[in-house]
């Protein structure tokens, strides 16, 4: 009797340490299933946005300006991939003594890939005159650029 | 008695030990291995998409074209543009500016071929320059080679005609003469044995023929590449002002 009673105890604590280790291992495991399908997705998300980054390919296509000197038009051809945003600075130079600076941007536009648009620059200070310098850069949101050099006409 | 005892509590250490092990394993498989399989097939995607670019690039930076722009007659007010792809890759012309007009294009051009495009019509202005750009699918912008063209008193004006000569070479000492009946200037010939292609430009003075020969060094003589002296005409305004002559040496 006594032997059957005692019997019983070690059945029953490795039944319930059993329960306990499975009870605590699933959720380990869980957890880790859980935290492990974050930590793929991150990374995959972040090496799709590098990638993206080093597909980005575009150029400034061609500049002019408009007869008074106040505008200035930058077409950006998109020639990669993926589409793209981006912001357009120009620096003009006036070589006329004394020489002047003048800074411009347009944000945020759209390039959709294979496109090309037209990004008007207006110059609110000194219009530009002919022959002076203007330094163009064209600076994508995924942090690659594109410059170029055009004398006013 | 004691020692069965003990038996019993390693009996139930292990069944423990073994569930253990099991959900270790069963994380590692279903959580960790898989976690790491695609992790690594995303790096193996990014690093192909990597080549992919570089070669794009290289692709890019191998183009070679010239393009001439010019009026389909001395008082037209449509340009024509000639695209000759001197590289070695094949080039799509996407665009073709004349001032700050674009005119969408979709012409493909093969390597060491030519094509005329256009007529693109151009509003005259007197006393206005004209510049003519292509630009292809790789990103390449290409100036016209025969220069700025300049339209004033009702007439076209390029700066100059020329005769633009190519040899693909490995390796060769060649010389090259451009002449018609009433003029032969010097001509050209390289310094010494030379590796790798050779361009040489001749400006002439005015439209018409002119004779192409490109002779290369062989045992002590001059021998005339196969396909040469050629008869080129140079027919601007009508025409391009600027010709190109290729001329293989590589296996001669």
């Amino acid at each position: 009797m006594t032997r059957e009673r005692r019997g019983l105890t070690p059945v029953i604590a490795t039944i319930i340490l059993s329960a306990v280790v499975i009870a605590v291992g699933g959720a380990v495991w869980s957890y880790a299933q859980g935290a492990s399908i974050v930590i793929a997705n991150d990374y995959v998300n972040g090496t799709l946005s590098l990638m993206k980054e080093v597909t980005e390919r575009f150029t400034v296509e061609h500049v002019s300006n408009n007869s008074d000197g106040s505008i200035l038009y930058v077409w950006i051809y998109n020639y990669g991939d993926v589409d793209i945003v981006v912001d357009v600075y120009a620096n003009a130079t006036h070589y006329a003594a004394p020489p002047t600076y003048n800074f411009s941007s347009t944000l945020n536009t759209t390039v959709v890939s294979g496109g090309i648009v037209r990004i008007e620059v207006s110059y609110q200070g000194n219009p530009l005159q002919i022959g002076d310098e203007v330094a163009i850069k064209a600076h994508s949101r995924r942090q690659n650029n594109a410059y170029s050099t055009y004398y006013a006409s | 008695m004691r020692t069965l005892h003990i038996m019993r509590l390693r009996k139930g250490r292990g069944v423990s030990t073994v569930l253990g092990t099991l959900i270790f394993i069963g994380i590692l498989f279903s959580a960790v291995i898989p976690m790491f399989l695609v992790m690594k097939q995303a790096d193996t995607i990014y690093t192909q998409k990597v080549h992919e670019m570089e070669n794009r690039d290289e692709e890019r930076a191998s183009e070679v074209v010239e393009a001439y722009g010019y009026p389909v007659n001395e008082t037209s007010s449509e340009l024509m543009v000639r695209v000759a792809n001197n590289g070695v890759v094949p080039i799509k012309i996407v665009r073709i500016w004349v001032n700050d007009v674009d005119y969408s294009q979709n012409t493909m051009v093969a390597s060491l071929e030519t094509e005329v495009l256009g007529p693109f019509p151009v509003s005259l202005k007197d006393g206005t320059s004209y510049v003519v750009k292509v630009t292809t699918e790789r990103g390449n912008v290409f100036a016209s080679t025969a220069g700025t063209l300049y339209f004033t008193d009702g007439y076209w004006f390029t700066p100059s005609l020329g005769i633009h000569v190519l040899v693909l070479n490995w390796v060769g000492k060649y010389k090259i003469s451009i002449y018609n009946i009433t003029w032969h200037p010097e001509g050209y010939e390289t310094q010494g044995i030379d590796f790798g292609d050779i361009e040489w430009s001749q400006l002439v003075d005015e439209p018409g023929g002119y004779t192409v020969s490109v002779m290369k060094k062989k045992g002590g003589d001059w021998v005339p590449l196969p396909g040469t002296p050629i008869g080129v005409v140079i027919t601007w305004p009508g025409g391009s002002p600027v010709i190109n002559v290729i001329a293989d040496g590589r296996d001669f």
